[in-house]
């Protein structure tokens, strides 16, 4: 086992390397363009193809094709290139296909904003993407290695989440894995149903309402039993790795009164906010969630349920509704008794600063004034 | 009502994909025929290239291009021999129209067909050409051997027909020889071409001037005459003069080629805007003469090729434009005194002299302005013509394809021909209906991308001038693969495969062996039209279906 310093790019790459995919097709987007940059060097290193597309349409587009004739496949985008994609992710998950897909999160225009927040990635949340946010260069590198087991053996498509700059751009101490291990954790794809001239079948054909239905059913049902995937997932890797990932992570919130919901490298800063709390003796925790889809939402429930105020930290927003994250929670709390009170921050959108004494300001004033919890609360 | 999520842990144990979860059809595909949708019927059909259509002798160009990129020379020559024997000469001094008319001109630059060719008759001046059938069938009399003749013979003599070639030179090449100068084709490449003609057991009869006296018995000892004598220099004009000082030019070309010096003077006027006026200025000018050619027109509306006053600007021709020679006296030193006036074209078309008089000294005047024919005589279904003597002036491809023509009419009224090789030839020179020229708005150029046309090396102007050796070099073999590899092959399949590749019914099969090299599944194919878009060269057209 050795360390470097790298940014998050890099460590994307890193990871994409060690899972072997046989062709990557890609169209650069800032902040994505490092690790595409560096795959497209480094593909022939493993024997895999780097292909320069002409817009994000073809970039996964051509991931499908190359996943329905049996191969592993890899791509990555940002924002608008999300967008661009948005039919294709659809027909990936009625597909019932597999990929591993980096999103480096990136604002929206109008107006022009390069800089981090998740209303890209969380636009797509109604696509049947399995989606898994990153707080750290390492957890970038090893959640792409976990993506392919999770997203083949569900046989559904996996969008890693790391914020634009904020980890693509930043460097970190990784641990780089040895790629026996990484080979002993994930198997070669190996699809059951793939494109075969010698047993010529029809992918994706029209399909009668009854059929349509039936197909649409199982995609939820995997959704479901597929927490028994990441279990073994990340129990797998904590083996062969010594790491351990869960759904979601819990950090001092056995005795807290006030919990902060967080995904992605927002966690990092949330981090410290609850560590000044607490050092003045403010009873705060924090929970980073790290898999959005499937949504864990008993495991939210087990760990929420007691505790008194919960602050949602949104980084994108339905409009004319409330965050995306806090909707997602308050309707996991439906009709259970014990339900906290769910408060909906709006923090951070575009790239705007967040530092912890900000997030002890939204403590101390929802603790001042309950009125909060039914408004959406900007800062 | 079921409620998936309670019940997961029992219902859902393993995630073994059961295929009525996933999208796939269940049984194959075979029984959709898809081609039962199909309005439209892609037919594989190769067309003729502009450049083939353009040369008189219609080589197939696109063929012998793709074998040339390839390496494989000696497959390319053979493509070019069965439609001309002399690609070495024509390498050189032909003014090759198929690059007029190359569809790579409006891509980027033609392909320099001239420079392939050139370096293929080169390979070729070695290799034997190929007798096809041996046995004897008839006699044919060939009269004259300038470029008709000599096709003529090889196209006859390669089908086992007794040939003697009759000519009034002791040389075998008519003008090849005695017209075109030695710096635009070596004597040796011409005498290598001729012999490898003579090989296939051509007699060559020398010194033998045919007239139409002759005919006679020349009708009565062969099958079939073939005439083609070319037209040799005219009268010209006097200019009111009566001394010896004015002279033909294409008697002077030939006589300096039979290596007599010809005496006239140190400075010459030279009468023209032809190829033998080009060529008789140019030859003068290497044995040391000032010459200054005086042309009624101007050299852009001259008829001499473009490369010819190109060459002759860059060895620094003098030219009068625009002028006419009214007058010509004798000087008592024995040099003559020209008088000039500027040509104005009258109503009517016609060039007559007007404005001031000019005077200029010389020692000598050549006229270089057409040839005629000799003698006449009556063709008859025994006796063809070809070459200048059929159609006038023309050009050495010109006279090939003549001598191929009248080979392959004499061959046909032997009832030697089978009929494809008639047909071949005959659908490229338009006498069946259904040949299609593939022009530029036929092929799809997505595939290729913009590269520069070779331009081989020339000797330089100053050093020219002073020598007979040839000017233009010969490219490097990589070179010549690589232009070859410029040629888009349109209308020619060359198995690139991109009909296979876009066809998304998987119903294009391509053949490298096959008698087509494209066929198609029909059972599937729904008739998008995919491939025939898809093809870089125009060789799939989409048919209504019955
Ligand atoms: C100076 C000059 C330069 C030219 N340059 C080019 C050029 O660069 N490229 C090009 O394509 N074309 C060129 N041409 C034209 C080209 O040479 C002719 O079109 C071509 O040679 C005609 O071929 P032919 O076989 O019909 O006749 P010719 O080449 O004229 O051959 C006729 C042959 O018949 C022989 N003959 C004549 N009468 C008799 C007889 N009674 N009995 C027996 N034999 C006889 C002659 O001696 C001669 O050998 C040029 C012409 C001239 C004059
Ligand atoms: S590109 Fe080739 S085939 Fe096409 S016109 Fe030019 S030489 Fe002929």
């Amino acid at each position: 086992m050795s360390k470097d310093m790298m940014t998050g790019s890099d460590a994307v790459a890193l990871g994409v390397k060690l899972a072997k995919p046989d062709l990557i097709f890609a169209y650069p987007i800032t902040p994505q363009t490092h690790i595409v940059e560096t795959l497209s060097e480094i593909a022939p290193s493993w024997g895999g193809r780097f292909i320069n597309v002409e817009s994000e349409f073809s970039a996964i587009a051509s991931c499908l094709g190359a996943v329905s004739a049996g191969s592993r496949a890899f791509t990555a985008t940002s924002s608008h290139g999300l967008l661009l994609m948005h039919e294709v992710l659809h027909w990936f998950v009625g597909a019932r296909m597999p990929l591993v897909m980096v999103n480096a999160n990136r604002a929206i225009g109008s107006p022009w904003n390069i800089w981090a927040d998740q209303s890209d990635s969380l636009a797509q949340r109604d696509t049947g993407w399995l989606q898994i946010y990153c707080e750290t260069c390492q957890e970038a590198l090893d959640t792409v290695i976990q993506g392919y087991y999770i997203s083949e053996k569900l046989l559904l498509p996996v969008m890693v989440m790391i914020d634009g700059f904020i980890i693509s751009h930043t460097m970190e101490e990784v641990e780089v894995h040895e790629p026996q291990k990484v080979d002993a954790f994930l198997p070669p794809y190996a699809p059951q149903f793939k494109l075969d001239v010698d047993d010529p079948r029809s992918f994706g054909n029209a399909a009668l309402p009854d059929d349509y239905y039936r197909m649409r059913k199982a995609i939820q049902r995997t959704f479901t039993s597929g927490f028994e995937v990441f279990r073994d997932c990340h129990n797998l890797f904590e083996d062969v790795f010594g790491t351990r990932y869960d759904l979601m992570e819990a950090y001092l919130c056995d005795d807290a009164e006030t919990i902060f919901l967080v995904a992605g490298a927002l966690t990092g800063t949330t981090r410290v906010a609850v560590d000044m709390m607490r050092e003045k003796g403010m009873k705060v925790g924090l929970i980073k969630l790290r898999v959005f889809r499937p949504f864990p939402k008993h495991a939210l429930q087990k760990v929420i349920a007691g505790h008194q105020d919960v602050i949602v930290l949104n980084r994108a927003v339905s409009y004319g509704a409330q965050g995306t994250l806090t909707q997602e929670l308050r309707s996991a709390f439906y009709n259970v008794d014990d339900n906290p009170d769910i408060y909906d921050v709006i923090i951070s959108l575009g790239g705007k600063e967040v530092f912890p004494e900000i997030l002890m300001g939204v403590c101390e004033g929802i603790k001042a004034d309950p009125a909060f919890k039914d408004e959406m609360i900007w800062v | 009502m079921e409620i998936l999520e309670s019940k997961y842990n029992e219902e859902n144990k393993g995630l073994l994909h059961d295929i009525r979860e996933f999208p796939i059809s269940r049984k194959d595909t075979s029984g959709n025929q898809t081609g039962t949708w199909r309005t439209l019927l892609p037919v594989f059909q190769e067309g003729v290239a502009p450049c083939s259509e353009a040369c008189p002798a219609h080589i197939h160009i696109p063929g012998y291009m793709g074998l040339v990129c390839e390496g494989k020379l000696t497959e390319a020559l053979n493509i070019i021999r069965r439609e001309n024997p002399l690609p070495a000469v024509c390498g050189r001094v032909c003014p090759h129209f198929c690059e007029e008319s190359c569809n790579r001109g409006e891509f980027d630059e033609q392909v320099n067909i001239r420079t392939v060719e050139r370096f293929i008759g080169d390979y070729g001046l070695d290799i034997p050409l190929k007798k096809e059938i041996n046995k004897i069938r008839g006699k044919v009399a060939v009269v004259g051997s300038g470029p008709a003749g000599l096709s003529a013979a090889y196209f006859l003599a390669r089908k086992g027909v007794v040939v003697d070639l009759y000519e009034r030179e002791a040389k075998a090449g008519g003008l090849l020889r005695y017209g075109i100068p030695e710096y635009r084709l070596p004597r040796d490449v011409l005498d290598r071409e001729i012999e490898n003609i003579f090989a296939l057991g051509v007699n060559f009869l020398k010194e033998r001037d045919i007239g139409p006296e002759e005919l006679p018995s020349l009708t009565k000892e062969y099958d079939f005459i073939f005439f083609s004598p070319g037209l040799w220099a005219r009268n010209i004009p006097q200019w009111g003069y009566s001394g010896k000082a004015i002279f033909n030019g294409l008697n002077i070309l030939k006589k300096i080629y039979k290596g007599a010096i010809p005496s006239l003077g140190h400075r010459v006027a030279v009468v023209g805007g032809g190829n033998t006026a080009m060529d008789v200025t140019r030859v003068l000018m290497r044995l040391g003469k000032e010459v200054t050619i005086v042309y009624r027109r101007t050299l852009a509306e001259a008829p001499a090729f473009a490369d010819e006053i190109k060459e002759g600007m860059e060895e620094g021709i003098q030219i009068l434009e625009r002028k006419l020679i009214t007058r010509i006296e004798d000087r008592i030193d024995s040099s003559l005194m020209i008088e000039i006036q500027d040509a104005v074209k009258e109503r009517g078309g016609k060039i007559v002299p007007d404005g001031e008089k000019t005077h200029r000294v010389v020692d000598s005047v050549v006229a270089a302005v057409g040839q005629a024919p000799e003698m006449g005589i009556e063709k008859d279904d025994k006796v063809f013509f070809g070459g200048d003597f059929e159609t006038g002036e023309g050009t050495v491809v010109h006279a090939v394809a003549s001598g191929k023509r009248g080979a392959f009419t004499i061959l046909g009224k032997m009832g030697v021909l089978n009929r494809d090789e008639t047909d071949k030839y005959f659908r490229l020179t338009g006498e069946l209906a259904n040949r299609r020229i593939i022009n530029y708005d036929e092929l799809n150029t997505f595939y290729f991308r913009k590269e520069k046309r070779l331009e081989p090396k020339r000797l330089g102007a100053g050093k020219r001038v002073k020598d007979f050796l040839e000017i233009v070099a010969q490219a490097s073999q990589n070179a010549v693969m690589a232009e070859s590899g410029r040629c888009l092959s349109c209308g020619t399949c060359n198995l690139c495969g991109a009909c296979w590749y876009f066809c998304p019914d998987a119903s294009v099969v391509v053949s490298e062996t096959g008698p087509r090299k494209v066929t198609f599944d029909l059972d599937f194919c729904k008739g998008c039209a995919i491939c025939s878009v898809s093809c870089p060269r125009g060789c799939i057209v989409m048919e209504a279906e019955q």
